[in-house]
C-alpha cells in the first residue's frame, strides 16, 4: 500500500500476491469444475433463449431462420438432394407424383402412387412423412432461432479442466436429424457452419465474463479472509 | 470498492426476490410461467430478474464524486435500458404500467450502513485491509477470467 496524496490512497498489490491467489483458486479442481459447468450452462441457456455472441463479445439475437426452413420445421415441406446434388422440395398437401419421390421419403411399397385414388391417400401419407418427428419438445419451436432442432448440438457441449484452464467444447459425436435419420454432421461441424451463417454462440459475452469475474472476486475475498483469520489465530497461539 | 459491495448487495437481494425496499417482487404471470423461456432459464416462482443474467451483470458504477456514487446502466445500451425500465416501472414495452413494477435499483439507509460497516471510517486498519483484499481478489479474478497465465478458455467457434 502506498500513500501518494492526503486525499487518496493507492493500493498496489504485489503481483506475487495476486499470482498466489490465482494459483490457490485454479488448483482447486472442484471449484474449477463447478465454474466450468456454470459457464457451460450459461452459454447453453443463453443460446436456447435465442442469443449469440459477436466476436467483440456483444450479446445479440441469433439470426432469424429462413422461411423455407421454418416451413420445413412445421412439416410443410422437406428437402432432398439428388445424386447429382440437385436439391428438390417435396411439399405437403399435394399428391406425390412419382414412386421415386415416395421412395426418397421412405414410404412403404403399398403407398405407391399407382392411381389417382391412391394419390389422395398418398397426400396424407406425405403429410405424415414430412413432419419432423425428432424436434426437441422442450426447447424447439418451428420459428424460434435458438440453435435447437433436435437439441443434440447444445446437449453435446462439454467442459474440461486441463492444466488449470477451462475448455468448453463440443463432443465430436453424430446424432440424428429432425426426422430421426442418422446425420453425417458432427456437433462441431454444425457449430462452425452456424457461425459462418452468423449464429456464433460458443464464447462468453462481455457481460458473462463480468458475471463470472464478480463471482470469483467474491469467492477470493472470502478465501483471503479465511486464510488471514487462520493466520491470525496461529499467530495468537504462537504468542505473536 | 464501496460501489462494488453495494452492487453485490443489490444482486444478492434481487436474487432473493426482494426489491429496493426489501419487499417481495410481484410474482411472474401464469403465461410467463408456462412459457418455454421460463423453463429454459431454469426459473422458479421466486422472482429474481435473471433470465440471461445480463441485467444484473451490467449493473455498474457510473459516477463517483467525493461522498457520492451513482450506479446504473450505460446510457448507450438502449435495449438493456428499456428492459430495466420495463422491470422497474412494470411497463414492459407499453406506455403505461401493465403490472406492478419490480424496482430493484436502490438501497435502504439501513442496508447501506450494513455495507459501509466493511469500511469503517474510525478504523483505518480494518478499512484498508478490506480494500486491499478486495483489490487483490478483483485482480486475481481478472487474471482467471482474462485467460492470462492460468485463464479460462472457451473454444472459439471461428
Amino acid at each position: 500500500m502506498a500513500r501518494k496524496d492526503p486525499n487518496a490512497i493507492q493500493f498496489d498489490v504485489p503481483k506475487k500476491l495476486i499470482s498466489e491467489l490465482v494459483e490457490t483458486y485454479t488448483s482447486n479442481d472442484r471449484k474449477m469444475k463447478t465454474l466450468a459447468w456454470d459457464m457451460l450452462d450459461q452459454i447453453r441457456t443463453r443460446t436456447r433463449l435465442g442469443f449469440g455472441v459477436t466476436r467483440t463479445g456483444k450479446k445479440v439475437r441469433l439470426k432469424r431462420l429462413s422461411n423455407s426452413y421454418k416451413d420445413q420445421r412445421k412439416g410443410k415441406v422437406r428437402f432432398f438432394t439428388s445424386k447429382s446434388g440437385h436439391v428438390y422440395p417435396i411439399k405437403a398437401n399435394r399428391a406425390v407424383s412419382s414412386n421415386k419421390e415416395l421412395d426418397s421419403l421412405g414410404a412403404s411399397v403399398g403407398a405407391r402412387a399407382s392411381s389417382k385414388a391412391n394419390r389422395k391417400i398418398n397426400a396424407s401419407i406425405t403429410k405424415n412423412l414430412l413432419k419432423p418427428t425428432h424436434l426437441n419438445k422442450e426447447h424447439a419451436t418451428p420459428s424460434k432461432s435458438n440453435l435447437t432442432s433436435t437439441g443434440s448440438m447444445l446437449n453435446s457441449l462439454t467442459r474440461r479442466v486441463i492444466n488449470k484452464r477451462i475448455f468448453i467444447t463440443l463432443k465430436n459425436n453424430r446424432s440424428t436429424d429432425m426426422y430421426g435419420k442418422p446425420s453425417k454432421m458432427t456437433a462441431n461441424k454444425k457449430a462452425k457452419l452456424q457461425a459462418k451463417a452468423g449464429r456464433r454462440f460458443l464464447d462468453l459475452a462481455k457481460f458473462e465474463q463480468k458475471l463470472f469475474r464478480d463471482r470469483i472476486t467474491k469467492d477470493l475475498f472470502k478465501l483471503s479472509n479465511r486464510i488471514l483469520s487462520k493466520l491470525n489465530k496461529l499467530n495468537k497461539l504462537n504468542g505473536g | 470498492m464501496i460501489a462494488k459491495q453495494i452492487l453485490d448487495f443489490i444482486r444478492v437481494r434481487t436474487d432473493k426476490g426482494k426489491d429496493k425496499d426489501n419487499k417481495d417482487f410481484v410474482g411472474y404471470s401464469d403465461a410467463y410461467k408456462r412459457s418455454r423461456d421460463f423453463k429454459t432459464a431454469h426459473k422458479t416462482s421466486r422472482v429474481n430478474l435473471k433470465s440471461t443474467k445480463e441485467m444484473m451483470a451490467e449493473l455498474d458504477l457510473l459516477r463517483q464524486v467525493s461522498g457520492s456514487i451513482t450506479i446504473g446502466y450505460d446510457k448507450e445500451d438502449i435495449d438493456l435500458n428499456g428492459k430495466v425500465e420495463g422491470n422497474r416501472l412494470g411497463t414492459y414495452g407499453n406506455k403505461k404500467p401493465v403490472v406492478k413494477g419490480r424496482d430493484f435499483l436502490g438501497i435502504t439507509d439501513k442496508d447501506l450502513k450494513k455495507v459501509l460497516k466493511m469500511f469503517p471510517l474510525n478504523n483505518d486498519k480494518k478499512r484498508e485491509k478490506n480494500v486491499f483484499e478486495l483489490v487483490k481478489a478483483a485482480a486475481a479474478a481478472g487474471e482467471i477470467i482474462g485467460g492470462a497465465a492460468t485463464g479460462t478458455v472457451v473454444r472459439n467457434q471461428g
